[in-house]
């Protein structure tokens, strides 16, 4: 049985009369990908700080690898990588003296730097812009640079807080193999995100979080199961029917016009469908297109976030 | 403090260099203003070299000093490349370690030029170029630190720093000696110049080029080191405690 390397235990931080982060405690088991999943202003960032000793909690405890972080901070912070959200690398230094800078601080010696420098740089395409001031570097290319930065001491444990926010298609896919890859690799990985397609993809575990408190906390696909009734059927008819009279059938708990479409909710995709089919006959109509779909983690998310707002 | 410990200063250090010496607040107020200040001091007077050159080293290592400190905090906070420090295997003493051997480094070079001048113009004894060696060196260390402490609060415009940072050196520089020699100032103003470290500085190469001193050197060396001390405990301690907000 895998063991639990990270350990969080009624982690809060007050700012003033602000709670940023409110009594969260989860556990994450070795190899790992445990997505924290949440809006802008959730806590996410606030926990991943914590976390990784860069902010004290006003309360809590975190343990990574057996160690608390407030008693042996530099220790785990030797254990770990972090990518932090906000972060960026030195603009006025070239993509190599970035990855020179932090393979020291890391205390990785010359020889160790150069052989993962080179590695990482390559696996991300940017050893060719090595000698360029990162100040030169695209958006993507800078968030990549920061993931080789994060990733050169060759940790067990990473903490990737928003690896992607705001890139481009193409620089996303790229940082998506690579933490699929490290995974692959046995490491433990607590990401944190806004986007559900990421965390769907990528995440063993899921932590939705909102308002600084975990909402549900469970794999993606358990959670979308657990909103059994968020499946719907999009059905398109030749001619227009009515939302009413769609909502006259069983099982159907919300309709919403998506223009020519309708979007049926149900717990029951096939009985709807079937009554469906009664309408378009019952109406001399002919149904064009029916498809059914389980719930997304983004409903699942929205489902949970509304909830907690109402 | 261990070798890796070390590493990582000078690794902190290094970057400071690439990255800060060619600032435009490191250039202007670290070389420009010290010369210009003093050009605007001097031209239209008759001093002897032994009486403006212990005024000039002293105001170059002062400002040269106190010029990266304010901008280096401010600039990681704006640019978020403090978070990633903190978040290194580091403790916060040794990137502050770091940030002043840069200062240091930066001030014993603008140094240079003043020395040149004084032992060109001055006949320097081997023991009063000692003393400038070690004056320079200790008031470099101490202004670096003072110049942190300076930046301590959670802001992110460097503007804000220099500000609170001009309003300090100023009316140092005119109380402690660069100028006007302690030994001609009322002894009200002796006073209050025996509060500043800058006085100090300016006494030890008064000393050491030979010129009029109020204290033994021994004493000047012996205060910087006491004031070097307390700047470094408040420039940890003010740190420590505006860390978290600047993230």
């Amino acid at each position: 049985m895998n063991k639990d390397v990270i350990v969080v235990e009624n982690l809060t931080k007050h700012y003033g009369s602000l709670k940023a982060v409110d009594g969260i405690s989860f556990k994450v088991k070795a190899g790992e990908i445990f997505g924290i999943l949440g809006p802008n202003g959730a806590g996410k960032t606030t926990t991943v700080r914590m976390m990784t000793g860069v902010i004290s909690p006003t309360s809590g405890s975190v343990t990574i690898l057996g160690k608390d972080i407030r008693e042996h901070a530099l220790k785990i912070k030797e254990q770990i990588s972090v990518l932090p959200e906000t972060a960026n690398v030195y603009v006025d230094l070239t993509g190599q003296q970035n990855m020179d800078l932090f393979g020291k601080l890391y205390g990785l010696n010359n020889d160790e730097i150069t052989c993962r420098s080179r590695e990482l740089l390559k696996e991300l395409d940017l050893y060719e812009h090595r000698h360029r001031k990162a100040r030169f570097y695209s958006k993507g290319m800078k968030q990549r640079l920061s993931l080789c930065v994060a990733l050169i001491p060759d940790a067990k444990v990473l903490f990737l807080d928003e690896p992607n926010s705001g890139l481009d298609a193409e620089s996303s896919k790229q940082i998506k193999n690579v933490i699929s890859q490290l995974a692959s690799e046995g490491r433990t990985i607590l990401l944190t995100t806004h986007n559900m397609i990421d965390a769907q993809e990528l995440c063993t575990k899921v932590a939705v979080v909102n308002q600084g408190r975990i909402a549900a906390i469970d794999s993606p696909i358990n959670l979308r199961r657990t909103f059994q009734e968020r499946q719907y059927v999009i059905v398109e008819f030749s001619e227009s029917v009515s939302v009413e009279q769609i909502m006259t059938l069983p099982d159907v708990n919300e309709v919403r016009n998506l223009g020519t479409r309708l979007q049926c909710f149900t717990s029951q995709p096939g009985k709807v469908l079937m009554g469906l089919v009664e309408i378009a006959k019952e109406q001399d109509i002919q149904l064009v297109s029916a498809n059914t779909e389980s719930a997304t983690l983004e409903d699942v998310f929205l489902r949970l976030v509304n909830s907690k707002h109402n | 403090m261990e070798i890796k410990s070390l590493q990582k200063v000078i690794a902190i250090a290094i970057k400071d260099m690439r990255v800060y010496y060619l600032k435009g607040p490191t250039i202007i107020f670290g070389l420009l203003f010290p010369f210009f200040f003093f050009l605007s001091f001097i031209i239209g007077r008759e001093m002897s070299p032994t009486v403006l050159l212990p005024g000039l080293t002293a105001m170059v290592v002062f400002f040269s000093a106190t010029a990266i400190g304010p901008v280096i905090f401010p600039t990681e906070t704006r640019a978020h490349t403090l978070e990633r420090l903190v978040s290194m295997p580091i403790p916060l003493w040794a990137i502050l370690l770091g940030d002043v051997l840069a200062s240091t480094v930066f001030a014993l070079i603008s140094s240079i030029i003043p020395i040149i001048l004084a032992l060109l113009f001055i006949p320097v004894t081997s023991s009063g170029l000692i003393l400038t060696f070690i004056g320079v060196l200790i008031g470099s260390i101490c202004f670096s630190y003072m110049g942190q402490l300076m930046s301590s609060p959670p802001v992110d415009q460097t503007s804000t720093i220099m500000m609170i940072s001009t309003l300090i050196k100023f009316p140092l520089v005119f109380i402690s000696g660069i100028f006007v020699v302690i030994t001609a100032m009322p002894e009200a103003v002796r006073f209050i110049a025996l509060l500043s470290p800058l006085t100090y500085l300016a006494d030890l190469f008064h000393a050491s080029f030979g010129g009029v001193s109020l204290f033994d050197p021994v004493l000047d060396i012996l205060a910087l080191s006491i004031w070097t001390v307390g700047f470094v405990t408040l420039s940890l301690l003010a740190h420590r405690r505006t860390i978290e907000r600047r993230l």
